[in-house]
């Protein structure tokens, strides 16, 4: 009656996504935001901000759906005043809580509050080692400074933290001493180098994405899991494709329903129809087409020779030539990297290879 | 022990949610997934606390058209199982003293 085996997770996830069930949720609940960070990618889609009573009756809808995961991002989420009138809400409704912030506007006593409330998890933005590099990046003096009291304060209570990096060509040099910075916080690093256009169009905050040559000179040979480590544990077919429209979407603050944070492709608004007419009963055209797309779709990506070495993300691909199947510039370049990066360790594991067989036959 | 007269009652240190008539339950940590076939299912549904073994396998037992021994059984092992676990909290009937 009862199974428990330790790929069930798998197992479920597939489950969702073949029946389009909306496994995981990220919940934008404004697009206020107190930094000015110079590569963010989000723009407004012009909707009223949702009340509180009108994020609570869909988060009914999507309890009643069978969504378990729920992030809350932004903007920053901490200028909403009800956010954790919000929270207790989604948690009493039996959701598996992240919070996603720049953290500069917590409190003691809002962690005080988060304790009480222990969401899952709790991911910061960082943007350098020092209040130089940070600060330049958000445009905000102080902000460096906030964001670690904050991360110090909720570190060591149970609450997964993570400290996540975009790594540009502005912060790229620290890039050593943030990992080693994370350890010491005792939060876990998760840095990359996924800068993409906003979601309006503008290829404002590409001026700061790394070069190739960047790449080679300043990123760890071996990125290990601190930077998309899980290259090898998918297949090509399985990664191209992702579970944006099918078991993951994103809520934008006005109740506007996108498959993904990454694609600005709107499917329903949640003032007009309900989750489930939305997502099941009857999905827009847009849906239905990504729904529907399959890895042999992407001719391009498909017989790439770059294609074991990318992290190719449909969203990004879409922000960046407007189309779902066509190749990503940026993950084109990290891929080449990649495999470059994976030469040289050979060669270097050779050279160093032969020099002990040397040795030992002298 | 489990017996017939136990009240069992689902745990709050969980999350869960019915899936085309199927449980998933997830820790709170989301890092353990189990999930429950209908019957099951329809088990934990019912176990709210309020209901001993004995009158949730009865609702089964019309619920899946199966014997009064065999849905009686299929609860008894079901509470055992999920209370072993830590999913499920079992208290003891009077009739239990």
């Amino acid at each position: 009656m009862i199974r428990s085996p330790p790929r069930l997770v798998e197992e479920v996830v597939n489950r969702y996504v073949e029946r389009c069930i909306p496994y995981a949720v990220m919940f934008e609940l404004t697009y206020e935001c107190n930094l000015k960070c110079r590569h963010c990618y989000v723009t407004g889609d012009g909707g009223v901000e949702l009340s509180s009573d009108e994020i609570k009756g869909i988060l009914d809808q999507l309890a009643e759906m069978g969504a378990i995961f729920l992030a809350f991002t932004g903007g920053e989420i901490f200028t909403r005043e009800d956010l954790f009138e919000i929270a207790w809400y989604a948690k009493r409704k039996g959701f598996l809580l992240t919070f996603m912030t720049n953290g500069t506007l917590i409190t003691p006593e809002t962690i005080r509050e988060i304790k009480k409330l222990k969401p899952v998890k709790f991911e910061f933005s960082l943007y350098g080692a020092c209040a130089e590099t940070h600060d330049y990046i958000t445009r905000v003096d102080g902000s460096f400074k906030r964001t670690i009291e904050a991360i110090r304060g909720l570190t060591g209570d149970g609450i997964e933290v993570t400290v996540k990096t975009i790594l540009m060509n502005s912060n790229i040099r620290e890039c050593n001493e943030m990992e080693a910075f994370a350890r010491e916080l005792g939060v876990h690093p998760r840095m990359n180098p996924g800068l993409s256009p906003r979601r309006d169009g503008s290829s404002e905050p590409l001026q700061y994405d790394l070069s190739f040559e960047e790449m080679v000179e300043y990123l760890p040979e071996d990125d290990g899991d601190l930077m998309l480590g899980y290259l090898s544990e998918k297949k090509t077919s399985e990664r191209f494709i992702c579970k944006a429209g099918k078991a993951g979407c994103c809520i934008s603050p006005g109740g506007i329903v996108y498959p993904c944070v990454m694609m600005p492709i709107p499917v329903g608004d949640l003032r007009e129809k309900s989750f489930k007419e939305i997502w099941h009963t009857n999905p827009a055209r847009e849906l239905k087409r990504l729904r529907n797309l399959r890895s042999d779709d992407l001719t391009t990506c498909n017989t790439c020779d770059l294609a074991p070495y990318c992290i190719r993300c449909p969203g990004v691909v879409y922000l960046e030539t407007g189309d779902l199947t066509g190749a990503s510039s940026s993950a084109c370049r990290y891929a080449e990297w990649k495999r470059y990066s994976g030469n040289q360790r050979d060669t270097v594991m050779q050279r160093t290879g032969s020099a002990l067989l040397g040795q030992a036959v002298l | 022990m489990v017996s017939l007269h136990s009240y069992p009652a689902r745990s709050d240190d969980l999350v869960w949610r019915m899936v085309d008539g199927e449980v998933v339950i997830l820790t709170t940590d989301g890092n353990e997934v189990h999930t429950l076939n209908r019957v099951g299912s329809e088990i934990w549904d019912l176990s709210d606390g309020t209901k001993n073994l004995e009158e949730i396998a009865s609702l089964i037992c019309e619920r899946f058209e199966v014997s009064s021994e065999e849905s009686c059984a299929d609860a008894l092992e079901f509470a055992e199982e999920l209370s072993l676990k830590n999913i499920l909290q079992v208290t003891k009937g009077s009739s239990d003293d």
